[in-house]
């Protein structure tokens, strides 16, 4: 029970005191209140909030919930894009096929590696760019109002400009190591099947580590000065400082920031799908193009679905952990 | 005299309510306008508003419809997406709402929709249409599934062998007419003309071109067939090529990057997607590359550029293999007729405009393709036109795309060809796979 309430009488699980903190008996209507007046009320109260809340409810059940559960059952069936209106129940058929599927394997590994290493590189190189960004020196608010500017271009633009800065003629990267005599590493980065991997990783934290950044910046600045100068006077060295008031004070901001890349990352097709369509040799292949692919190559519409169900039970599983993790802090 | 506040109040609000019920009313106007309106609802992604659209379209298009289409008639102004993939997809998921009435599209896209049920048969206002005998046969047979015509063809193209003269020249080298002729050629320049690689490929995953290119090779291996064959009796499609025949042409992609050092095609540039292989074509850092018209536009981005595509450019049937067949990917750009169009005779009145003379002549110069109409080929344009006569000779020996799902095989089909250019397995295995993938297609009911 929240302290903004003011019911009138006591809720039925907690026993009425018999007098008053005066000394005086409790009036009998209060001690002993009608039956099912506690509920009468509370209802008469939350059905007023609810009311309040019913539209937006409902545009969330309509665009969330309505499509998720269509998704599922779709998934159970052979429905295709091309016929959607003849379909066959096929229990868990596509849920074997796609098990049995060495490239979706391949693309659910490939989601929760790069989700995995984006994610914890990107926590830990947003905390040291902020812990640079936070330092008062003349111009950091022009670095501060630059460092974003990756993470606001459209994400088209950054891999068109990847692209262009890795052409294995044209590209500056390749022109760069010809011009220093390092002509040997030259190579069409993202058809590289060693390098495509590593280069949709990078592109990844070129956009997010900068957003990571101010966002903890922001936090770290609402930290009490106290707490420092009290750690300081009491001996403990800048690591300690770090590890005992400031990480501790960022858990909250860091949990969103990761809940939010976590699916961000792995929900992601725009990296992959526009620089290396999956390639080469699904060396990049995740779970969103290969779905992509089954989808609107193959109109597979219940296979596909299918694998947006194992998509989204992945993210709901993910999700979860990392706030048992960052959670885990508090309780600490 | 003073007001009373709560009248300054409401006039307040009024100031800010009363431009606000405008907007809104207009809004509303708006929207009801489109849903009731009359106008034939055009896709036409070169002309899209929406995307980088040759401003010459847009031009006849305003100028030319209200006067060729009849008295009330007009068209939506936005022309749909800018991409044909979005077009597709937005085409297949509301097409059967009536809108968009006209779809002007890719051939992949029509055998979609004609799978979908989504576009009608043209052929009874076709057969009565006075320029029905203009547009060349071949074009139309593109476009016709079991019997029937659904679309009208604007714009066509085939793949051909841009070659180098100046360089072949250099090193006393002849067009390459034979496979082997062509790795030779191309491996010698790679070795002796620096920076310059012999031959220039599109590999990227999720390319059309790396499958165009691909497949262009493949109809020469298979005797100008498609890898998969209809049975008219049972009306069930069945794979009509063999391990060995896919696993030829996947030696000639192994031959091209592993052959002789340097080989032929450079190995850095596996991966490369159409835009890498057209800029490296004509900034002169390949030397052949199987092509379409269209590079020629680029002519107009500097001096160099120029210089190849004008001066020391030259245009030759692809190359053929031991016994083979003449044959290369043939592009058809169709126009449909949405099934569920409320105003079909509108909307055909719409297609026949965009399939005129006028038009298809004014288009294919425009975008540098070949005409599929023969009173445009005969324009002094095109028929003085050393680029456009050289495309146009070879049409005859374009083939078609099956009229099956190619989505998922186009996927086979570039990662086959992937595992051999960056050596996970050796061509003939690799043959042997590929052609099991198309069997499983077949059996799945996935074409």
């Amino acid at each position: 029970m929240g302290p903004y309430r003011s019911h009138p009488v006591f809720p039925p699980m907690l026993k009425a005191p018999s007098t008053l903190p005066t000394g005086r008996a409790v009036p009998a209507a209060i001690a002993k209140p009608r039956p099912g007046r506690y509920w009468i009320t509370r209802l008469r109260e939350d059905a007023f909030g609810y009311a309040l809340l019913a539209p937006a409810l409902l545009v969330i059940l309509g665009l969330n919930l309505y499509p998720t559960i269509c998704g599922f059952l779709t998934s159970f069936t052979d429905q295709s894009l091309l016929n959607p209106n003849t379909w066959n129940w096929v229990g868990l058929t596509n849920y074997v096929k796609l098990f049995n599927d060495s490239v979706f394997r391949l693309s659910f590994a490939h989601s929760l590696e790069l989700t995995f290493i984006a994610v914890a590189l990107q926590v830990i190189l947003g905390l040291g760019v902020a812990h640079l960004l936070i330092q008062k020196v003349p111009g950091i608010h022009f670095f501060r109002s630059v460092g974003m500017i990756t993470w606001v271009l459209p994400i088209i633009t950054s891999v068109v400009m990847f692209r262009f800065i890795t052409l294995p003629n044209a590209g500056f990267v390749n022109i760069l190591l010809r011009t220093v005599g390092l002509g040997s590493f030259a190579r069409n980065w993202f058809g590289d099947p060693g390098w495509a991997f590593a280069l949709v990783l990078i592109m990844h934290l070129w956009r997010n580590i900068p957003f990571y950044a101010i966002s903890f910046m922001a936090a770290m600045q609402a930290i009490p000065v106290d707490l420092y100068e009290a750690a300081r006077i009491d001996g403990a060295s800048a690591w300690k400082q770090f590890w005992h008031i400031t990480l501790p004070n960022l858990r909250y901001i860091m949990l969103v920031m990761v809940v939010l890349h976590v699916t961000f990352t792995l929900n992601n097709f725009d990296f992959v799908f526009l620089s290396t369509g999956g390639g080469p040799v699904n060396a990049t292949e995740v779970l969103a193009t290969y779905i992509y692919k089954q989808a609107w190559n193959g109109y597979a519409l219940g296979y596909s679905s299918a694998g947006g169900v194992v998509m989204l039970l992945v993210l709901v599983l993910a999700v979860f952990l990392c706030r048992k993790l960052i959670g885990g802090m508090d309780a600490k | 005299m003073r007001f009373p506040l709560i009248f300054v109040y409401s006039s307040n609000i009024m100031r800010i309510r009363f431009p606000l019920t405008c907007l809104v009313a207009i809004g509303l106007v708006s929207t009801a306008a489109s849903v009731f309106s009359k106008d034939i609802d055009l896709w036409f992604i070169p002309m899209s508003t929406d995307g980088p659209q040759k401003p010459g379209l847009l031009q006849w298009a305003k100028e030319n419809f209200p006067k060729d289409l009849p008295k009330g008639v007009a068209v939506a102004n936005n022309y749909g997406p800018p991409v044909y993939q979005d077009a597709q997809q937005k085409f297949i998921v509301q097409g059967r709402r009536g809108k968009p009435d006209v779809i002007e599209g890719v051939l992949e896209g029509m055998i979609a929709f004609q799978k979908a049920g989504l576009i009608a048969p043209l052929n009874d206002e076709f057969d009565k249409w006075a320029d029905k005998d203009q547009f060349v046969p071949s074009t139309l047979k593109a476009l016709t599934i079991n019997g029937k015509l659904y679309g009208v063809p604007y714009n066509t193209n085939v793949r051909v062998l841009l070659y180098r003269k100046d360089l072949l020249q250099k090193y006393g080298l002849q067009p390459p007419k034979t496979w082997d002729d062509l790795v030779q050629a191309a491996a010698t320049i790679s070795a002796k003309e620096s920076g310059v690689a012999g031959l220039g490929l599109t590999t990227k995953s999720g390319s059309v071109r790396t499958f165009q290119e691909f497949i262009s090779f493949f109809f020469q291996v298979n005797g100008g067939e498609n890898p998969f064959k209809l049975d008219e009796k049972t009306q069930k499609w069945s794979v009509n090529t063999t391990p060995e025949k896919l696993g030829q042409v996947l030696q000639l992609y192994e031959d091209f990057y592993f052959k002789g050092s340097p080989s032929a095609a450079n190995q850095n540039t596996r991966g490369n997607d159409y835009q890498a292989t057209d800029t490296d074509y004509y900034s002169g850092k390949s030397a052949m590359v199987p092509m379409g018209p269209w590079i020629y536009a680029n002519r107009t981005t500097g001096d160099v550029a120029r210089k190849i595509l004008e001066e020391n450019t030259g245009v030759t049937a692809l190359p053929l293999p031991p016994g083979g067949t003449q044959a290369t990917y043939l592009e058809v750009k169709p126009i449909m007729l949405n099934a569920a169009s409320k105003d079909k005779g509108n909307a055909w009145e719409v297609i026949k405009t965009l399939g005129s003379k006028e038009f298809v002549a004014m288009d294919n110069k425009l975008e540098g393709v070949n005409p599929p109409r023969k009173d445009v080929a005969e324009l002094p344009d095109f028929k003085n036109d050393w680029w456009q006569q050289a495309f146009t000779a070879q049409l005859p020996t374009g083939v078609a795309l099956a009229p099956v799902n190619w989505g998922l095989v186009v996927n086979d089909m570039t990662e086959a060809l992937q595992k051999v250019i960056y050596k996970n397995k050796s061509a003939q295995d690799t043959g042997k796979e590929l052609y099991n993938a198309l069997q499983q297609r077949v059996q799945n009911n996935q074409l």
